[in-house]
């Protein structure tokens, strides 16, 4: 290992130490503490002088692992933004939770940048451990642990899933290097079964994080006991993570029987996500379903397999983080020490007591529905388009019906907002790290809806 | 970078409307009208100075909209000497109008609404004025029909006012729709938007093509400045405050339709069919207008049917081949009847909201001022010889009658004979306002904010004819030779005299026919058959009504219950529950149990590796 490697690797590393050094910080500023680890992280992967491609082992320090690792530092800081509040009134222990957040960062940053199926492993079970914990972090909530619990044994049957399939296709092929066993795959190695059985594992495993039906039972349990913070990064961060891999590094659509098969995932993911989503009255149950649905589009952007359909997904990626990293940290701004405003009939007439938050709840479930002119139409547009033009019409038709009948599950809530209510609030005010990640959130969302131009053009910059 | 302060001049406006929205309702009255007029007097004055880039046409873009394929859409404008004369007349004009608005309701409990929707009108006219874009043109041009629509409907409490609003959104909307085809058509043929680039192809297209474009350009012109058959929304419209229709259904956008057409006229002049159409549709509304403004009793709907009528005039013009004629008395008529609508405001406000001509009078006691300026408006409305409308109105006549062919004499008699009904409804109207009668009582006198704004305007409506003063009379044609546009057929002087001397016995036989008639002051009378059929405005809404309305009401009622019922709520009812229920037969499958969940997942590998073995084996 050399100094350059070394270099090119360092916002890893600090995320890393970050992630250690972050226990010994005091209570109060633990999470701040967090947050700045988080910050200089994203600062250094583009720091003039230290952002030297370097040829480093197992994890590429391209532009796109660098650009995938800012996205999910900025993911981990407002998560550590939003909790502030949310754990003060739960006395959750503020140097466990930051150091966990961290860690998770770190496992995302190595799953989105590995290129080797070492890497991929490590990267994905480092992410997964971090967020066992996580989700079931606080003790005090028995849906929590129950949460915990069932991520955690579907997860070890997708961690086996994945070794397994990582074997097999090794030994197919007789190489790790991410980029070597697809192409050997596709050129038809000598033991070309053994390797396809190998990438159905892997699919299955990723299926199951990236909860694709029928992989995604998961979802709605462990959304609505997670706390709302750890949830918003669970279904922007691992998820995105999960398909940035997928876009950038192990273009499976190349792998031709594959193709059927993610086909099937994504519209099943679409059909399941989309009915069981409507008779919803959980507003974080609601959301696990719809992210089922979005990542059923998402596997769109993998099936076209070419340039402007990765780019249209990692803009998809972008509006649909930005919308659900503010919709969980609306519901954590919202929560009051008696427990967070999971159903519909709680958020009744919050129109009248908090404007602003309303009004974003509002915005960003239109965006999800995709609402013009907001990022979630922009999104889907270039995202539909690309799978029409790579010939996916009948799963396009399917997302499109999707979409529509989603109009229907995201403005039930919105309805209830502008009702007026009896409920009294037990949220106080939104402080100012909430009020900075859901600003910015919403900024984006609009900017990205009306003016795409210049994030388009920096995807396609990063994307390789 | 000059180029880009360009943007300024729609853009201060646009600020001025968002300050007032957002900050109004914290301001002191004074300050919130002080930021409309400042905004729009910024404007003119930006115009003012950057006067000079006119002339080398300077176009600036500001940033590309939509960059898809072949279609390119800049946010663009062009400042050619058309666009600057416009631009110069509505921020002038505005800017004076928004200090008559101040004082003229000072009484008005909302005018943070009035000055955001005003503002925002003055905006959206200079977007139609500047862009060099099609598609950004008609966003003003939508602009300002909902401007026009919300400031009608202003009093929105009174039924019959909202109505009035609803009435010319509805019909100009009838006529946009003509437009935006023209719009699309254009872009399908050309592959560009560009104003410029799309009148230098015009030539290229098929003749018959060129036709139709142009007469759907034409109906959208109609619609936006209330030309036959679209016209019955402006007197409707006088629902609005007087500064609204003085501004928007007077000055600035009943005259876009004109606007338009002469910017694409390169285009619509390549069909001779459509430029006759054009000047037919002008002679004959410019007729209508005239007729119907003769039996009047309200004073602002005189002025309405007057505008409708003069804007004929510039139609007619367009069709004679004369842009320069059509701009010409374009800017002429901004003057006046900007200056008579704001004399009817004044004299209304000090009749205490009486409208009604045959109650109001001794205006020449009562405030000696505004009766001069009334005389000067009338004048310059009536053309008689030396004031503005003199010299605008005579130019587009005389362009008629050069063209010597049977079609553009008749056209050009035509003109002559609204020229004299025109000078007949001046004249009834300030004798009617000087009559010596018990009249309703009002407050003192005018305010000075409701004053001095006129005054610029009365000069202008003296004097605007030296802007573009024919050889004969010794002039340069100034504004002709700035605009560069085309100035039609060319007519001899002789013509000119000829016309000269006619408008003057026109004017002199209006005035003596008037003076006998209403020396002493009128009584209501009830009127003929006639009258009421002009007063009605030849019964056009009834028409209407007849034609289009109510079939389309009777055809709407057939499908609503027919097929509407069943598609809108029958269908997507029982889709709907089909959708409900299978969701909540699916909530089965998330039992709560992590064995369930695990299961799942095992039977999802077993589809995914039955679906590969299926797929190795074939």
């Amino acid at each position: 290992m050399t100094g350059d490697m070394l270099l090119a690797l360092l916002p890893l590393l600090v995320l890393f130490i970050g992630s250690v050094s972050v226990l010994f910080v005091p209570e109060r500023q633990a999470l701040v503490y967090g947050v700045v680890c988080a910050l200089l992280a994203a600062v250094l992967a583009w720091w003039p002088w230290l952002s030297v491609a370097s040829d480093t082992p197992l994890v590429s320090s391209g532009f796109f692992a660098r650009g995938c690792l800012t996205l999910w530092a900025l993911l981990g800081a407002a998560t550590c933004l939003l909790s502030e509040r949310y754990r003060a009134s739960r006395q959750f222990a503020a140097p466990e939770f930051a150091a966990l957040v961290l860690f998770c960062v770190f496992g995302m940053s190595v799953l989105s940048a590995s290129t080797s199926l070492v890497s991929l492993f490590l990267g994905l079970e480092a992410m997964t451990l971090a967020f066992y914990v996580l989700i079931a972090f606080d003790r005090g909530n028995t849906t929590g642990a129950e949460a915990g619990l069932k991520y955690l044994l579907p997860g070890f049957l997708a961690s086996a899933l994945l070794a397994f399939g990582i074997a097999l296709v090794y030994a197919a092929t007789g190489t790790f290097v991410l980029s070597d066993t697809v192409a050997l795959t596709v050129a038809g190695a000598s033991m070309h079964t053994i390797a396809l059985l190998g990438w159905t594992l892997i699919l299955a495993a990723i299926a199951f994080k990236a909860s694709l039906a029928p992989f995604h039972l998961w979802t709605p349990d462990v959304y609505q006991g997670a706390p709302a913070p750890v949830a918003g990064l669970l279904a922007s961060g691992s998820k995105g993570a999960v398909f940035a891999l997928l876009l950038a590094s192990v273009p499976l659509a190349l792998i031709a029987p594959l193709r059927p098969l993610l086909a099937v995932l994504a519209a099943l993911s679409m059909i399941v996500g989309t009915f069981a989503a409507l008779p919803q009255t959980n507003l974080k149950r609601m959301l696990a379903y719809s992210s089922v649905v979005h990542m059923g589009y998402m596997v769109l952007a993998v099936l076209t397999g070419h340039q402007v359909g990765f780019e249209a997904g990692m803009f998809y990626l972008v509006s649909y983080g930005a919308a659900t990293v503010a919709a969980f940290g609306l519901v954590a701004s919202l929560s009051g020490p008696s427990g967070e405003p999971q159903n519909y009939a709680a958020l009744e007439g919050l129109a009248a007591r908090s404007p602003w938050r309303a009004a974003l709840l509002t915005m960003l479930l239109l965006s999800l529905a995709g609402f013009p002119p907001l990022a979630g139409f922009m999104g889907k547009f270039v995202l539909f388009s690309a799978a029409l033009d790579a010939g996916y019409v009948w799963l396009v038709v399917l997302a499109l019906f999707s979409s529509l009948v989603s109009c229907y599950y995201y403005l039930r809530p919105v309805m209830r907002l502008f009702r007026s209510g009896q409920t009294a609030a037990d949220h106080g005010p939104a402080n100012g790290g909430e009020r900075l990640v859901l600003g910015l959130c919403g900024i984006i969302l609009v900017i990205a809806g009306i003016y795409p131009g210049p994030i388009l053009r920096m995807i396609a910059a990063i994307v390789p | 970078m000059m180029g880009e302060l360009l943007f300024l001049i729609p853009l201060l406006p646009l600020g001025g409307a968002l300050v007032i929205l957002f900050a109004g309702g914290r301001m002191p009255r004074r300050m919130l009208s002080g930021v409309a007029i400042a905004s729009v007097a910024a404007s003119a004055a930006m115009t003012l100075w950057l006067w000079p880039l006119a002339g080398d046409r300077t176009r600036a873009t500001l940033f590309t909209w939509l960059d898809v394929g072949a279609l390119q859409l800049p946010v663009e404008i062009l400042f050619s000497p058309l666009a600057a004369a416009m631009t110069l007349m509505v921020t002038v004009v505005s800017a004076l109008i928004h200090v008559y608005a101040a004082s003229y309701l000072h009484h008005e409990p909302d005018i943070r609404r009035f000055f955001t929707l005003f503002n925002l009108f003055v905006f959206a006219m200079l977007v139609i004025v500047l862009a060099d874009n099609l598609l950004l043109l008609f966003l003003g041009w939508e602009g300002v029909g909902f401007c026009s629509y919300a400031l009608i409907g202003f009093w929105y409490r009174n039924p019959d006012f909202a109505a009035a609003g609803r009435k010319a959104f509805l019909v100009t909307r009838a006529a946009d729709v003509l437009f935006g085809i023209a719009l699309l058509w254009l872009f399908r043929l050309t592959g560009t938007l560009s104003i410029e680039a799309i009148n230098l192809q015009a030539a290229s297209l098929p003749p018959t093509t060129v036709t139709i474009l142009a007469l759907l350009l034409l109906a959208g012109a109609c619609g936006k400045s209330a030309q036959l058959p679209f016209s019955s929304w402006l007197p409707d419209a006088m629902a609005g405050p007087t500064p609204v229709s003085a501004l928007i259904h007077a000055a600035t956008m009943v005259t876009a339709g004109v606007y338009l057409l002469c910017r694409m006229f390169p285009l619509i002049s390549l069909s001779a069919i459509a430029l006759a159409v054009i000047g037919l549709i002008g002679a004959a509304t410019a007729f209508y207008g005239a007729t119907c403004a003769l039996v009047q009793r309200d004073i602002k709907k005189v002025l309405a049917y007057s505008t409708i009528s003069q804007v004929g005039y510039m139609f007619l013009a367009v069709g004679a081949g004369t842009v320069t004629g059509a701009m010409f008395h374009l800017l002429t008529h901004a003057f006046f009847k900007a200056l008579l609508f704001m004399v009817a405001g004044a004299v209304i406000h000090l009749a205490a909201g009486e409208q009604d001509l045959f109650r109001l009078g001794q205006l020449s006691k009562r405030s000696p001022t505004l009766f001069w300026l009334l005389l000067v408006g009338a004048l310059a409305l009536a053309g008689v010889p030396l004031t503005a409308g003199f010299f605008s109105k005579d130019a587009i006549l005389a362009a008629c009658f050069a063209r010597q062919t049977l079609w553009w004499t008749s056209l050009g008699i035509a003109g002559l004979v609204t020229a004299f009904l025109t000078a007949l409804y001046a004249i009834r109207l300030v004798y009617l306002l000087a009559a010596d009668r018990e009249s309703a009582s009002g407050h003192g006198p005018a305010p000075r904010g409701l004053v001095w704004p006129l005054l610029p305007l009365g000069a202008l409506a003296l004097v605007g004819g030296l802007l573009n003063l024919p050889a004969v009379w010794g002039g340069h044609e100034t504004l002709g030779r700035w605009l560069e546009t085309p100035a039609g057929a060319l007519p001899s002087h002789d013509l000119e005299w000829g016309l000269a001397a006619a408008t003057l016995l026109l004017v002199a036989g209006a005035w003596l026919f008037i003076r006998n008639r209403y020396r002493v002051p009128p009584t209501v009378s009830p009127g003929g058959a006639g009258v009421s059929f002009l007063a009605a405005g030849w019964q056009l809404d009834s028409l209407i009504r007849v034609i289009i309305t109510a079939p389309f009401e009777k055809i709407g009622c057939l499908l609503e219950k027919s097929v509407e019922r069943r598609l809108s709520a029958t269908w997507p009812a029982g889709l709907g529950r089909l959708c409900q229920v299978t969701g909540q037969s699916w909530r089965v499958l998330t039992s709560g149990y992590v064995s369930h969940y695990l299961a799942a997942m095992a039977w999802g590998m077993v589809l995914l590796l039955a679906m590969l073995v299926v797929l190795l084996v074939l």
